[in-house]
């Protein structure tokens, strides 16, 4: 699996490695429509930067079960408390999704048993980009839909 | 109010305090723990594992160097991190900030988990180690029981004072111990393992690296609980460039909202009204006019109404009337 991003960014400095990303996420051609797990599903819409800063908007829609799907109202959910308002920005995004499979390994070695343990990841910048619209609405209460 | 996630910066890691190795005695019976907590016996800096570890063990069976000799002895392990809030506007409101870890291993012992405020700069260093005595100097800004739970995804700690609390100009930066580390001042009688394990910042970033969550409110607009205000405009002039207005009002809680005019007259120049109400939940909605006046250029409305989910939708004129080379044509 190539890992274009990762390999340009050999050299960088912490700041020029975020920008180049943000970058990445910007100029994204087809993002993903949607990302479903369980009764949720979020989608993202108006990928831009603002200040050199990832923003997009995102939607979340809970599952009624049977096939159907009501829109959450994220504003209410912002006054109720509850986190994930629009627009969401991101520092700093993520490119790497957890992989088993994936040809990204990061090894390290405890102090204290010196044991070396590998995880494994893959570049992905849609997966990354659903997977932060997924996380950041994590808290906000999906509609009792329950017949 | 805008969400900002901010994944920490790879400057993040671990001061490890171990006790002086020259301890050959069990837990109990030297000042293993007294040691360690005060950062008099070895200070060790890891920046370089994919995980850090906050905590603390005091094992008996304590490798040594050259990994063949096993001695007792206490490890108390501090997280660092970082996290880039310096795009939040300067008079923006902070509502809410979530600080969240991705954990990959568990101490058998459970910890109350406690997340200070230390600005340890850009750069990590085992002199930036707190000692016990004084890392109860340092603001509580959230916390997190592990007896709560500590699997992935992520965990969130609870907010104690977060959000006032977040650099708005530069970085925010945390410690996290545990209270027992704080509280506990004297050599504790039994081993224990209460190190944890979660993941640290990567140099490419992954979905799963510490993170900052932070809701906030742009400066521009004020909340009023009471009576609002009367603006007769929100921008009297703008002579020159762009100008844009998401929302004149964003949301009406009750009561009864009236816009006379978005933009009541354009001279010159491109004007766009992306919608006048993108969103009526409840009750009736009356804009007066969109646009009421223009004296030159083109006029585009996408659409005076984008949705309407439930009850009736009336538009009494789309236009009422245009004048086209004197003549009154009425409109549709």
């Amino acid at each position: 699996m190539p890992t274009p991003i990762s390999d340009a960014m050999v050299g960088m400095t912490p700041e020029e490695r975020a920008a180049y990303k943000t970058a990445q996420f910007a100029a994204m051609v087809n993002p993903p429509d949607s990302l479903t797990a369980g009764t949720r599903m979020v989608a993202v819409n108006n990928i831009t930067t603002v200040g050199g800063i990832l923003q997009f908007e995102v939607a979340v829609w809970g599952s009624d079960g049977m096939g159907g799907w009501s829109l959450v109202d994220l504003e209410a959910a912002r006054i109720a408390g509850e986190w994930g308002g629009n627009p969401v920005r991101v520092v700093n995004p993520p490119i790497l999704v957890p992989d088993p499979g994936g040809d990204v390994e990061r090894t390290s070695e405890d102090p204290i048993t010196h044991v070396v343990t590998s995880t494994f990841y893959r570049e992905d910048i849609d997966q990354a980009l659903m997977q932060i619209a997924y996380d950041v609405t994590e808290k906000i209460t999906l509609p009792n839909n329950e017949m | 109010m805008s969400t900002l996630v901010v994944y920490a910066d790879t400057s993040d890691g671990i001061v490890q305090a171990q006790s002086s190795k020259a301890q050959a005695t069990p837990p109990g019976a030297g000042t293993h723990w007294v040691d360690a907590r005060a950062g008099a016996g070895v200070l060790l800096l890891s920046q370089t594992m994919s995980y850090i570890i906050i905590g603390h063990n005091q094992s008996v069976d304590w490798y040594d160097d050259d990994y063949e000799d096993y001695t007792s002895g206490a490890n108390i392990f501090q997280g660092f991190y970082s996290f880039d809030t310096s795009s939040i506007g300067d008079g923006d409101s902070v509502s809410a900030a979530v600080f969240s870890i991705w954990p990959t291993g568990a101490g058998s012992v459970t910890r109350l988990f406690e997340a200070r405020l230390s600005d340890w700069g850009t750069s990590l260093g085992t002199s930036d180690f707190i000692t016990g005595a004084n890392f109860g100097n340092y603001t509580l800004a959230a916390h997190y029981d592990a007896a709560d739970g500590w699997s992935f995804p992520y965990v969130n700690f609870v907010d104690d004072a977060l959000p006032a609390n977040i650099n708005k100009t530069g970085a925010t930066r945390l410690v996290v111990c545990t209270s027992y580390f704080r509280t506990q001042t004297t050599n504790p009688s039994t081993t224990s393992d209460s190190s944890y394990y979660a993941l640290s910042s990567d140099y490419a970033g992954t979905t799963s690296d510490p993170k900052l969550t932070v809701t906030y409110e742009a400066a521009v607009g004020e909340v009023y609980d009471g009576a609002g205000p009367t603006l007769d405009a929100w921008i009297v002039a703008t002579k020159t460039g762009t100008f844009t207005a998401n929302a004149v009002l964003k949301r009406s809680q009750a009561g009864s909202f009236t816009a006379n005019a978005t933009i009541k007259k354009s001279i010159a120049g491109s004007s766009t009204a992306n919608a006048v109400i993108k969103w009526t939940q409840v009750g009736s909605t009356t804009a007066a006019a969109t646009i009421k006046r223009i004296q030159a250029g083109s006029l585009t409305v996408n659409a005076v109404i984008k949705g309407s989910r439930a009850s009736s939708l009336a538009a009494d004129a789309i236009r009422l009337r245009t004048f086209w080379f004197g003549r009154a044509e009425d409109g549709f």
